[in-house]
């Protein structure tokens, strides 16, 4: 009652308003447009929503996706936005709009007990800061000659990937139980589904999320041990922002005829940048938190009124360390690309890509393994990838799990949210190979085939046949050979005994999906026969009927 | 407002940005940012641009390439197909092409031929399923010698090792005795080509490196029998030469054999009957399913040969494979052979 | 320093700076207001897309509309193995008109035939009489009705001649049973089927149950095979002589082929039940000539001599007294017939018998065509 009394009394309309506190609003407005995207990634909820646009704005992967594919896919150009902000303000998107960023400094301010002292000590700059400019050159010159990697560790792709495969099904567990438990005692809580990530559908699950979910929290763990880990570290967005904020018009400025050497301004530095000696320019965040800090009003942030001996523009990355990140760069390339497990030749059966996608090395030099797609299908068929699937090139990037669900015969939503063009966006005509499309036919995802020791008609005699009803084109792509048997028990009965007409399937995966045999399906769908390219074909040609 | 009392530091002067070095950052700056908007969002057809709203323009492109005709026409008086029979392969290979004219009518002095033996398996050479290595030798030395020929090339892309197959069935012998060179295919050999006309090949992966400023090519097939097809002979030959998935031709072989008679148009096609694979082709593999022949042909009109090598050397009558009725409805050939051979014996 | 540790940071914020420009404030506030104009710009993309791109008009699916045309194998249907269906081929009936397979019934066997020396395996040991009676061929099938259980064997004698096909038909006959006429069939109906004789033909039909189903298709089935009776030529004399001249019923008429009287030379008797002497039996044979008839007549006598004490020798015929039985026997002689009356009670039935049985071949005699 008394902190209160004196928080009033010390309350003041200008102090409310200044820079910090619009830079932590700032925060919760992107931090919450971040959720809402996750949140809206639905078929029901999509409608037009820019739900990719914090990823399309994410400069690291417009100009990755420049180098590895030589063009700017879409909205890609958005990045420039944000290049523009950092050309004037610096890396004001680490501090004011990353939610990564944002999730960092929170779980770093609320579970940070350390006195003054050790958080001045905690904000000191260290070499290894320097790390995540190493990054950035391993992953652009990968990124040059191919091999697009940074969705790992780019933190806008790990943001929405985590949401989308860990926390979004976490929460909708949280609300089924709570869900569960308020109906058990008379409560209606329908309303509760608009909270739900995956509202209407059975829970989704996603393979391998464990993994993601324990990169993600290990990485905000390790707040605790250095303030903002990653963002100091390991960012390559940061890296690549801090590369270009040394042309940064305004920046923070000391001047030195008020300062006092007193440090306090490093009590909650978030960039480590120094900004008590020679500012490194390329590591301050913008935060302002400093300016707050002094005593003495000496730091202030401007443009014109800047002491050019008070900042260190450059990165600190020395030319060994330059040659050596390079080295690795150039290296990474033909060792990821000579691993073998996803080539023409040798590529796992189960690498089902989404209905749109481009032909396998194209799609792995513009995949961020951002889980958009993931997160917006309808179905839970698409999984992240594990080394089996996609190999180390592909983990974490989009495959169909046709046990799980599948894919929705006129839905194109993953289509509609990959920012990057891996799964280049189509209409519901140009997945299904009609109108103007008739002629080059439907988009196939693979081929469905039959393991007729374990088809319920072909070797054991009991009428079943749902793969052939739910087979979605016209004709159907599972035709029947019907027999009349008198089975084991000397019941007469018929037997529709399915097999598929290769030249119709677009394998969707509804017949392996609704295949009574759960364990292992009777029907299933490899990726050979996929339209999206010509080594993986199947058929010659496809057939056509005879008179 | 506080005052500035208590100065620290008076000694320190400090260097504020001058209009000069504020004017150079703000051009930088913009330079950047403008390059790369330019880039980013300039419009797709303008030059350098690098916008791609559909995803379309970063699909790779493969642009195909078309072989040249290597057709030469026959002097007045020879025949379409020259047969060449008795005495010594060699022999029956010089009478077959005095038949035609001659090779040195077709083949100019300072010409690179290519040759395109049939080298498929890695098979000794009196099992019949690969080309005689006497006759290659015997081509390649009348190509360098009599022809003047500036480079003979041997190529072909077997479906097993190449290298064992070259070795094994004595062409790379043969090949580099004579003075000729072998092409050997690797991965960056291949190209894509376009076949207009075709149905089931138009665009397909094709040996292209030995075709480089080659100005004739030669066919020298032997005569076997296929199982699917009825017959290699002739037109199947040139199957050797493409890459990609061949392992789906098989679904309408007919087609794809027919679509290779107008795929490629050779100077001259030579059917080697030295040893016919009467059975268990196109691999044989018992000196049983060989028979010895008496002829060799060399031809024009490839669907012409194939037709008079399937009647008189395979010996199957005239029920012959759909594939040469399809090849002459392409306009590759014709089928009847009559009044077109010329044969010398001796 | 042991501080007690804290979960959560809870020092209040102390900002220490003193002066807040007025620049800072106004930018603070534009950057406020470009923030909501971001997030209402955010908001009204709402319905920012186009709903066609994410559905199939109508227009798209009729223009690429697809014509079904494949080609689809018929049901195949379930065919027990073995049965003629199961064999393949439309079921050949041989000599049995299609009229037996009325009323929705099909072969379950196919036709089999068996002469002379193969009749053993159809019937094992009671091939015996049927070779005796002359048998010639064995027409079989065994017809089932579809979708019951039904099944009934046919079995058809051909015995080569009317007195053959009697003869068995004879010899077989349940007595319990009377037999009925039906066109040219004489048939009498059995628990699971019916037995008749057509012509040269001996007829046998059994079926799986005593179901009126059954029964009602033995009774079609021997309407059906009628037509097989006729015209094979005209009836026997004696069978004539015994059925209109004396006018006994069909079942009374009875004919043995060979080893008549247990005597071996005896051969080709016809027999007849009178009405009014149940216990005894007219018996007729028409030999060859009047010479073998005088032969046999003599023989016939001679041997009954073992059994029989002559009583009457005169014009009509011989009268014979059995020595232990006491039935009395005749033996006459008119023309080429040899016949009379055994098994007779007394002697004036027998004398009465045999005197009708003269009186029905004088009058034959006399009209009788040679033959």
């Amino acid at each position: 009652m008394r902190k209160l009394g004196e928080y009033l009394a010390a309350f003041s309309i200008r102090r409310a308003l200044r820079i910090t506190n619009i830079r932590i609003l700032s925060q919760a407005f992107f931090f919450f447009i971040f959720l809402f995207s996750v949140w809206a990634t639905w078929t029901s909820r999509v409608g037009g929503y820019p739900v990719s646009r914090l990823l399309e704005m994410d400069p690291l992967v417009m100009i990755a996706t420049m180098l590895s594919t030589g063009h700017v896919y879409r909205y890609l150009g958005w990045g420039l936005l944000v290049l523009a902000l950092t050309l004037l303000f610096g890396r004001v998107f680490c501090n004011w709009i990353c939610p990564y960023g944002t999730l960092h400094q929170f779980v770093g301010w609320l579970f940070n007990i350390g006195t003054g002292k050790k958080r001045i000590e905690d904000n000191q700059y260290r070499p290894i800061y320097h790390l995540k400019y190493v990054i950035l050159i391993i992953f652009l010159l990968m990124a040059a000659m191919g091999a697009l990697q940074i969705g790992l560790l780019d933190p806008i792709c790990l943001m929405y990937r985590t949401f989308a495969t860990v926390v979004a099904p976490a929460t909708d567990l949280g609300i089924d139980k709570a869900s569960e438990a308020a109906h058990g005692v008379g409560v209606d809580t329908l309303w509760l589904d608009n909270l739900k990530f995956g509202p209407g559908v059975e829970r989704r699950v996603f393979v391998g999320s464990f993994w993601i979910a324990v990169m993600l929290f290990g990485l905000v763990a390790m707040n605790v041990v250095i303030p903002r880990f990653f963002c100091r570290v390991l960012c390559p967005l940061g890296a690549l922002l801090g590369v270009f904020s040394r042309f940064a018009l305004f920046r923070i400025n000391r001047d030195v005829h008020k300062c006092t050497d007193c440090n306090l301004c490093l009590t909650r530095c978030e960039g480590a940048s120094d900004p008590q000696a020679l500012l490194r320019q390329s590591e301050c965040f913008s935060c302002m938190n400093c300016i707050d800090d002094c005593p003495e009003d000496a730091l202030s942030f401007t443009m014109l009124r800047q002491d050019t001996k008070q900042v260190k523009l450059a990165p600190d990355l020395s030319r060994r360390k330059l040659v050596f990140a390079s080295v690795a760069g150039v290296l990474a390339y033909p060792f990821l690309k000579n691993h073998g497990v996803n080539t023409d030749e040798h590529f796992s059966p189960k690498l089902i890509r989404p209905p749109g996608s481009v032909e396998e090395d194209q799609f792995l030099a513009k995949c961020i393994k951002c889980d958009q797609c993931i997160n917006a299908c309808p179905t839970n068929v698409l999984q992240p990838a594990t080394y089996e699937e996609a190999g180390i090139e592909g983990l974490w990037t989009p495959v169909m799990n046709f046990r799980i669900g599948h894919c929705q015969l006129k839905c194109t939503l993953c289509s509609e949210v990959c920012p990057t063009g891996a799964i280049r966006k189509i209409t519901a005509e140009e997945k299904l190979g009609k109108g103007a499309y008739a002629e080059q036919g439907p988009i196939r995802l693979g081929t469905a085939f039959y393991d007729l020791g374990r088809c319920l008609p072909h070797a054991m005699e009991i009428p079943c046949v749902v793969c052939e009803e739910v087979c979605p084109v016209s004709p159907k792509a599972i035709q029947t050979k019907d027999v009349e048997v008198k089975d084991v028990f000397g019941k007469v009965v018929v037997l529709n005994k399915p097999f598929i007409v290769p030249d119709l399937c677009i394998g969707c995966g509804i017949c392996e999906k609704e295949c009574p045999v759960r364990d292992e399906r009777a029907v299933y769908v490899t990726a050979v026969g996929e339209s999206r390219s010509d080594e993986r074909k199947l058929l010659l040609k496809h057939r056509e009927v005879v008179g | 407002m506080a005052k500035q009392k208590d100065i620290q530091h008076p000694e320190y002067q400090t260097a504020p940005m001058t209009r000069r070095r504020f004017v150079g950052r703000l051009l930088t700056a913009g330079g950047i940012g403008g390059a790369v908007t330019y880039l980013a969002t300039a419009p797709e057809g303008w030059p350098l641009s690098m916008k791609d709203k559909s995803g379309l323009r970063s699909q790779p492109v493969l642009k195909p390439f078309t072989l040249q005709d290597y057709r030469v026409a026959k002097p007045s008086g020879a025949a379409d197909i020259g047969i060449g029979r008795y005495g010594e392969p060699v022999e029956k290979l010089r009478r077959a092409l005095d038949a035609i004219g001659g090779l040195t009518h077709y083949i100019q002095p300072g010409d690179i031929v290519l040759v395109k033996p049939n080298v498929a398996f890695d098979r000794a050479p009196n099992l019949g399923a690969t080309s005689n290595p006497e006759l290659v030798e015997e081509l390649v030395r009348m190509l360098l010698v009599d022809c003047r020929a500036q480079e003979v090339r041997v190529a072909d892309n077997p479906i097993e090792s190449p290298a064992d197959c070259f070795a094994k069935s004595r062409i790379r012998e043969a090949t580099e005795q004579a003075g000729g060179r072998v092409y050997l295919p690797d991965s960056n050999a291949f190209k894509m080509l376009h076949t207009p006309g075709a149905d089931l090949i138009r665009n397909w992966w094709f040996f292209h490196r030995p075709f480089t400023n080659v100005d004739k090519v030669i066919g020298l097939a032997p005569v076997k029998d296929h199982n699917l097809c009825s017959a290699s002979i002739g037109l199947k030959n040139w199957y050797g030469l493409l890459g990609g998935t061949r392992n789906q031709f098989h679904q309408d072989i007919h087609g794809i054999v027919s679509d290779l008679a107008i795929m490629i148009r050779p100077t001259l096609t030579i059917l080697d009957g030295t040893r016919v694979l009467m059975k268990n082709g196109p691999t044989g593999g018992d000196p049983s399913n060989v028979k010895a022949g008496d002829a060799v042909l060399a031809s024009l009109d490839p669907v012409g040969a194939d037709a008079w090598a399937f009647e008189h050397l395979l010996e199957r009558g005239r029920d012959y494979p759909e594939y040469l009725a399809k090849a002459e409805a392409k306009g590759a050939g014709k089928v009847d052979w009559s009044g077109r051979i010329k044969e010398i014996t001796g | 320093m042991a501080v007690k540790e804290r979960v959560f940071n809870n020092r209040a914020r102390k900002v220490f700076r003193k002066r807040i420009p007025r620049s800072e404030i106004t930018s603070g506030l534009f950057l406020l207001v470009l923030l909501i104009l971001a997030g209402v710009w955010f908001a009204s993309r709402k319905n920012a897309y186009d709903p066609a791109e994410r559905d199939l008009s109508m227009e798209a699916l009729v223009s690429s509309t697809v014509e079904d045309t494949l080609y689809r194998t018929p049901l195949q249907r379930w065919v027990e193995p073995g049965s003629v269906a199961a064999v393949g081929g439309p079921p050949s009936l041989g000599v049995f008109p299609e009229g037996i397979l009325y009323d929705g019934w099909r072969p379950s066997s196919g036709l089999r035939e068996f002469d002379a020396d193969t009749l053993y395996e159809k019937i094992n040991g009671a091939a015996e009489q049927y070779i005796q009676f002359g048998f010639e061929r064995l027409y079989f099938i065994s017809l089932a009705k579809a979708g019951t259980e039904h099944d009934i064997s046919v079995e058809m004698y051909d015995m080569g001649s009317f007195e053959n096909a009697l003869g068995i038909f004879a010899a077989q006959r349940d007595a319990t049973r009377s037999t009925e006429r039906l066109g040219p069939a004489n048939y009498y109906p059995t628990e699971a089927g019916a037995v008749a004789l057509l012509g040269p033909y001996y007829l046998k039909l059994f079926g799986t149950s005593n179901d009126t189903v059954i029964q009602q298709k033995a009774i079609q089935l021997v309407a059906a095979l009628g037509p097989l009776a006729e015209g094979e030529g005209s009836m026997p004399p004696a069978y004539s002589i015994l059925a209109d001249g004396l006018g006994l019923p069909f079942d009374a008429i009875a004919y043995e082929k060979t080893d008549v009287f247990q005597f071996s030379f005896a051969k080709d008797f016809w027999f007849g039940v009178p009405p009014e002497a149940p216990d005894a039996r007219y018996f007729v044979h028409t030999a060859a000539d009047e010479a073998a008839a005088a032969d046999l007549l003599t023989k016939l006598i001679e041997n009954n001599k073992y059994d029989y004490v002559v009583v009457i020798d005169g014009e009509e015929g011989v009268l014979m007294k059995h020595a232990f039985l006491e039935t009395y026997m005749t033996l006459s002689r008119r023309g080429r017939h040899v016949f009379g009356v055994e098994n007779a009670p007394d002697d004036a039935v027998a004398a009465a018998c045999r005197d009708k049985l003269a009186g029905v071949l004088h009058g034959e005699a006399e009209g009788y065509p040679a033959s």
